[in-house]
């Protein structure tokens, strides 16, 4: 029994630092390309804010753990291979969707449907509570009409601070949600937001400076606002228990942003095909989950 | 009021050396004009001094520019000292131009040479306002409109000028050429003011 927890553990901790090289972009992407700091002085950062997240992890540690009481090795087995995939491929799709319909589809039986289906609700809720958060915000800051000055410095702090709530996030909502249905240990949370932070320090650079060039040919004001509502509304969950996704909530941010502007501004097309990826790939990992269950 | 307690020094310092620069593209046009009423040669060594002035200052504006501003915003920045630099370059041109002109220029042309360079002065100032509006807030609209509207109006005077210029009986060659690089040095002074205006007016909007 010890072993197969250790071996649970350790495909958690895998999916954690995967999750650190892939998600680290969501909260350091905007601050790198900005170049407000270099990159492994980020990190540091970076590091304090998701430790400091693994503190309220149990919350939704919790919610994994009552999700189902089957053996978690190889729905996270599955779901570590899916990730990596998701990774390689560079696709948004969310994680946390993959990790719970494996989940669930893989102990059908002993599944909390009621729970599953409030955690549906809440990654349908989420991109949507981001976006309507970021398209007050935008157009409160609009208004104010900041000088470009204070603009400037609210962007150099802001930055770093929704960077920062991002990383929170992602050490109380996205590893909670790989290492819930092992542990809900705080100390075995610590160890996975030590692997998350690798993760972001060994891997996370190259994705993040993608991520930061493409936001500097974009407004930084947008970006700010868009980061800044996704920690924010993942926060929110957070503290009801329910694993959500960062990597939607920004999509959802970001076309909050884009509403400001008028609706024709958002690009429709890449969003439906975005939105079909988010109900293709749980779908697939529930079927696929449910299939290997059955035999 | 600013919204922070701290204010950054290097933007203050870039904030500064721009305002620095304007004042002296607004002494230069004042000088200039002081030229062109009394051909003094110490009037035009002080166009010349404040000409390389104004180069130290770009280059000193260029170099802070690097340890000041958010990326996003470095390129218009950069892009608006080098047009601002040119302003002084066109005026320091004006007047070697002028200085090569031994013959007494038109009445005519000289009034609207004035007006040229008087309506330039004052899309400096206008320019300045630009820059309180980024540091303090406000208006930005006015000065911006009041910049277009005096680009608008060194325009009709250029053609005005140019329209007068074909009736005139020129006697030589050099003569002719003079006067047209002497009217296209003071007229391209605003163009590089609305420029600016318009790399101010990018970063404003983002």
């Amino acid at each position: 029994m010890i072993y197969i927890n250790i071996l649970a553990l350790l495909a958690g901790f895998y999916i954690a630092f995967v999750i650190g090289a892939n998600d680290a972009a969501n909260a350091l992407g905007t601050s790198f390309g900005a170049r407000i700091l270099p990159y492994k002085r980020l990190t540091i950062l970076f590091g304090f804010f998701v430790l400091s997240g693994t503190l309220i992890a149990y919350r939704v540690g919790n919610t994994m753990h009552l999700l189902t009481n089957g053996n978690p090795i190889p729905p996270l087995l599955i779901a570590g291979i899916i990730i990596t995939i998701i990774t390689y491929k560079g696709l948004p799709i969310s994680t946390h969707q993959v990790i719970v319909c494996a989940l669930v589809g893989l102990n059908f039986s002993s599944a909390d449907l009621k729970l599953f289906s409030k955690i549906v609700g809440s990654w349908i809720v989420s991109p949507i509570l981001s976006g309507a958060i970021a398209f007050i915000l935008y157009r409160t800051l609009e208004s104010l009409r900041i000088p470009v000055l204070e603009r400037e410095r609210l962007l150099r702090y802001g930055l770093l601070l929704s960077g920062g709530i991002v990383a929170f996030n992602l050490g109380a909502n996205d590893l909670p949600t790989a290492l819930g249905s092992v542990t809900n240990n705080t100390n075995m949370f610590l160890i996975g937001g030590f692997f998350l932070w690798m993760g972001a320090l060994i891997l996370g650079r190259e994705v993040s400076k993608t991520v930061g060039r493409e936001i500097i040919e974009l407004s930084l004001l947008g970006a700010f606002v868009a980061q800044l509502s996704t920690g924010i509304a993942v926060f929110i969950f957070t503290n009801f228990g329910m694993p959500v996704s960062t990597t939607q909530a920004i999509i959802g941010g970001v076309v909050g942003v884009g509403l400001t502007k008028g609706i024709k501004t958002a690009n429709w097309n890449t969003l439906k095909k975005i939105m079909l990826g988010w109900i293709l790939a749980p779908a697939c990992a529930l079927v696929i989950g449910y299939m290997l269950f059955k035999f | 009021m600013s919204i922070f307690v701290f204010k950054r020094k290097p933007e203050k310092e870039v904030m500064n050396l721009l305002k620095r620069h304007i004042s002296l593209s607004i002494e230069g046009i004042k000088v200039f004009k002081e030229y062109i009423e009394n051909k003094n040669e110490n009037l035009l060594n002080t166009i010349i001094k404040l000409e390389k002035e104004g180069d130290k200052i770009r280059r000193k504006l260029i170099f802070n520019l690097y340890s000041a501003f958010l990326p996003s915003m470095r390129r218009e920045l950069n892009y608006a000292i080098e047009l601002l630099d040119e302003v002084l370059d066109s005026v320091r041109h004006g007047a070697l131009v002028y200085e090569l002109m031994e013959f007494e220029i038109e009445e005519n042309i000289k009034e609207k040479a004035f007006l040229i360079l008087d309506i330039s002065s004052n899309m400096l100032i206008n320019l300045k306002s630009l820059l309180e509006v980024f540091e303090e807030g406000g208006d930005f609209e006015k000065p911006m409109k009041d910049i277009k509207i005096g680009e608008e109006k060194i325009d009709d005077i250029y053609h005005e000028i140019y329209k007068y210029m074909v009736n005139i009986k020129i006697d030589s060659f050099w003569k002719g050429k003079l006067i047209c690089d002497f009217i296209d040095r003071i007229t391209a002074i605003s163009d590089y003011i609305e420029d600016v205006a318009d790399e101010f007016q990018i970063i404003y909007i983002r």
